[in-house]
């Protein structure tokens, strides 16, 4: 009887706060019909801001995975002094408010900023332009390959590195052969998370951007300026497919780790 | 090629690993260093394999110093306690990594790596990965893929602690005659006296990071140096009260007599059998217990409560 | 760092496995360039702003309501995760529940769902016409903005962080101690209070804070929501927003680092907590 209304109180939470507005998402996009949709995502402006988003998560993805490698391997094989602080330092961009994220490269490089003068004089734009928004999204994206390598790396232990290593294997032969196979798995599923968080990231982003249309609106931005003119199915249907990554990540996830299901 | 260990000592933080550890060892000899964990036996056989710098110390391989030769440079094979087979390749390839990182012929690889699975018995397996075999499977690739760049010393770290004791036998024999056919110099690590003595010519004995004694098996049964290894060889009763000295008697060196004037007089306290000896324990009319370990046929004739005479037959003696 | 790498390079570089050097300074390097040296940057901007100078960026009644606002409904919210996850793990973990696979999935989607997404989706379901605005209006319930709007969108993105703490621990905690305890002659309610809840209580704690630090510093899913009514529904990073656009960089810096800081307290009490589990467990 307590399992019965346990088991119904915790479906109806999740369906409720959970379920519900990805629901809506989807009545919303899809309610004017398939073409309303369609013209929604196809329009001019929703993609430029597709290819915008798309273009900063090339950028940033790559060398947030090479961040990534390089920091598990250094923290899962080595013991050093600072290492500790290290791991919570990692944690940081995580756990900072993504607006303070945005607000720090502001003060950088904007045109009150340590830099901004100089920018300004060699005519380089960084804040509110693509720049901008590449730093910020590095920013908040910076430890999640990483922190997908790090506990693999961890658990596996060192023994099949110094085992090549005995064999006659080179620094770049043991990492190649041995290492890079085995985290390939675990790497791909933190590439993953990293391009989903780069195409999503909203706060960070829009405190960098300046909103100027067609040049500096990533696909969250541009869901934001829709809402904000009232275009409620073209906010939504531009929204759909943030979704649509979103939950394609959830489900490549179960498929990284079946086991999760328990 | 011989190897002189000179003088070597390792600190991990507060923890003296090793303390000034010195041993030579011959070409072609099968050594094992034997002790309880935490003796410093696999430090010395890491130092070996060039993954452990020692602190003070060298290794020197025919007058050459290895000390700070990298693991890399050194060809030595060393097989691992839990194997560190590289889950993510086949039998063929975990066994071909050492020429393949040497960038060897295709033609040279396959060959080699096809009369290895023939020496260690696994040609059928060549294409399975390391999950899929049993643990005496995965103990025999770990060998084959150490030897595969013919190293000049084989290193084994507790080799057959990961498997199960019938497993353990057949290997224990396989890997004796494998010695004999391929005549590598090997140092293997183990805390099971049985294992030492069957397999070594020699045994080096550890404790608390110092060699204790080194020997011929024979040499270290009958003539232990100091009570830890008389103690650590197992089956053995310390007597005190005799003055200066500290007497251990093993237990198959007790022999009973139902009379006469030899020995301690005893009494029966519990029979009862132990595989192939028959387990006597006894109380010493001083109050000390001992125990006797006879041949079934030697025990028939006692019971328990009976008053006895219990002779050693043989008795260490250390000065305290 | 030269000095640090010094001294493993002389203890361990020649055996040891290679590649300390290169890894090491690769994640220093992008780290600081990326993170540390913006951050930086913050603080000593806040600095610069000398002790009155900060002081006066952060007083004023509209800072004032903001931070009541944005710790309040964070306080708030994570505690409802705190409960909702609570029950929500120990039902997928401890029973069997149809589509159990689904319900899992679904726990993670705040995390992968974009904060703006989040936001226009709450925005439609709670305002007084949405689907479910609708049930609270006739009791004179506002959700959408006003201040429950604030805690509903931080109630969303905090729930997983709960769960995913709570569910490792709830399937490693050993049966047997709810056996024995039964054994002994526990009631079902004692067991749950007094074996299984003080057992997840380091587990609960850290979610709780998880929740809270993601929910203070949140914007994308919040400012949809609350309708951004100076003095009523402004939580502090949009203040921190609002200031920039005025290009009030003073002030925006000023309030930045008050968050920043409650970022490091929560980070080393989460530390701090793993430590005391880790000893408490040797």
């Amino acid at each position: 009887m307590v399992r019965i209304l346990l088991t119904f109180l915790a479906m109806a939470w999740l369906t409720l706060m959970v379920l519900a507005p990805v629901v809506i998402v989807l009545v919303e996009a899809l309610g004017d019909g398939v073409g309303a949709w369609w013209a929604a995502v196809s329009d001019e402006e929703t993609r430029t801001s597709v290819a915008l988003s798309l273009k900063i998560a090339a950028l940033v993805v790559p060398l947030n995975a090479v961040f990534g490698v390089a920091a598990a391997w250094a923290l899962a094989r080595f013991r050093f002094p600072g290492r500790a602080l290290l791991l919570a330092l990692l944690d940081l961009p995580l756990s900072v408010s993504p607006v303070v994220a945005g607000l720090v490269f502001v003060l950088l490089f904007g045109a009150q900023g340590w830099f901004g003068a100089w920018l300004q004089e060699h005519d380089i734009q960084i804040i509110f332009a693509v720049p901008g928004i590449v730093l910020a999204t590095a920013f908040v994206t910076l430890p999640m390959v990483a922190r997908e390598l790090l506990p693999l790396l961890e658990s596996q232990g060192d023994d099949a590195e110094l085992a090549a290593r005995t064999l006659g294997a080179s620094g770049w032969q043991v990492f190649w052969r041995v290492s890079f196979p085995r985290m390939r798995g675990a790497l791909a599923y933190g590439v993953l998370l990293c391009l989903a968080r780069a195409l999503g990231e909203f706060g960070a982003v829009s405190v960098v951007s300046g909103h100027i249309r067609g040049q500096t609106d990533t696909l969250p931005l541009h869901v934001e300026i829709l809402h904000n003119e009232y275009h409620f199915q073209a906010a939504f249907a531009a929204a759909s497919l943030l979704l649509l990554v979103g939950v394609a990540t959830l489900l490549l996830r179960r498929l990284h780790t079946p086991e999760t299901g328990h | 090629m011989s190897i002189e260990i000179l003088g070597i000592s390792k600190n991990f933080g507060s923890f003296r690993a090793l303390d000034d550890v010195t041993l030579s060892i011959g070409k072609g000899e099968l050594l094992a260093l034997l002790g309880p964990s935490g003796s410093g036996k696999t430090t010395l056989l890491r130092v070996l394999a060039g993954l452990e710098l020692p602190d003070v110390g060298t290794v020197q391989e025919d007058g050459h110093d290895l000390t700070s030769l990298g693991a890399r440079d050194r060809n030595v094979g060393l097989v691992f306690q839990h194997f560190a087979l590289f889950p993510h390749l086949d039998v063929f390839e975990n066994i071909a990594f050492a020429l393949r990182v040497r960038k060897r012929p295709d033609a040279e690889v396959r060959a080699r790596v096809d009369e290895l699975l023939h020496l260690v018995q696994l040609g059928g397996l060549a294409h399975r990965r390391p999950a899929e075999l049993s643990g005496g499977q995965r103990q025999r690739v770990a060998l084959a893929r150490a030897l595969a760049a013919r190293p000049r010393v084989l290193l084994l770290d507790e080799p057959f602690s990961a498997l199960d004791a019938k497993v353990r036998h057949e290997l224990r024999g396989w890997l004796r005659r494998l010695h004999e056919e391929l005549g590598t110099t090997t140092v293997f690590v183990t805390h099971d006296q049985d294992e030492a003595f069957e397999l070594a010519d020699r045994v080096a004995v550890f404790h608390r990071g110092r060699i204790e004694q080194v020997g011929t098996p024979d040499q270290i049964y009958d003539e232990p140096n100091s009570p830890f290894v008389l103690d650590f060889l197992g089956h053995v009763q310390w007597l005190e009260g005799l003055g200066l000295a500290t007497l251990g008697v093993r237990h198959r060196d007790v022999v009973l007599h139902a009379a006469g004037d030899d020995g301690w007089p005893a009494r029966i306290e519990r029979i009862h059998r132990t595989g192939p000896r028959v387990r006597v324990d006894l109380q010493l009319h001083t109050g000390q217990p001992l125990i006797a370990a006879l041949e079934p046929s030697a025990a028939q004739d006692f019971a328990v409560g009976q008053e006895v005479r219990a002779v050693a037959t043989r008795k260490h003696v250390f000065a305290t | 760092m030269g000095f640090a790498m010094g001294i493993v390079r002389r203890k361990r570089a020649p055996v040891a496995l290679p590649g300390l050097g290169l890894s090491l300074g690769i994640t220093l390097t992008w780290l600081s360039l990326i993170a540390l040296i913006p951050l930086a940057a913050l603080v000593i901007r806040a600095g610069g702003l000398g002790w009155q100078g900060w002081l006066d960026a952060v007083s004023g009644e509209r800072v004032w309501l903001s931070l009541r606002l944005s710790f309040g409904a964070s306080l708030i919210a994570a505690l409802l995760d705190t409960f909702a996850g609570l029950l929500i793990a120990w039902v997928l973990c401890r029973y069997k529940v149809p589509g159990h696979a689904f319900w899992d999935v679904l726990v993670d989607l705040p995390f992968a769902l974009p904060t703006a997404v989040a936001g226009i989706a709450l925005t439609a379901l709670w305002v007084p016409d949405g689907w479910l605005g609708r049930l609270v209006e006739p009791f004179g319930g506002k959700v959408a903005f006003a201040w429950p709007g604030v805690v509903v969108a931080l109630t969303f993105i905090g729930l997983p962080f709960v769960v995913r703490t709570l569910q490792p621990v709830l399937q490693s905690a050993e049966k047997e101690l709810e056996e024995a305890a039964e054994s002994l002659g526990a009631s079902p309610a004692q067991v749950v209070w007094r074996v299984v809840l003080p057992s997840l209580r380091p587990a609960l704690l850290t979610g709780f804070a998880l929740a809270f630090a993601r929910a203070v510093g949140e914007y994308g899913s919040v400012i949809f929501i609350c309708g951004n009514i100076p003095m009523q529904t402004e939580i502090t990073p949009l203040l921190i927003v609002s200031r920039l656009e005025q290009y009030d960089y003073a002030g925006a810096t000023a309030l930045a680092t008050i968050m920043l800081a409650l970022s490091a307290v929560i980070l080393a009490l989460l530390q701090a907590l793993h430590a005391g589990r880790r000893t408490a467990l040797r």
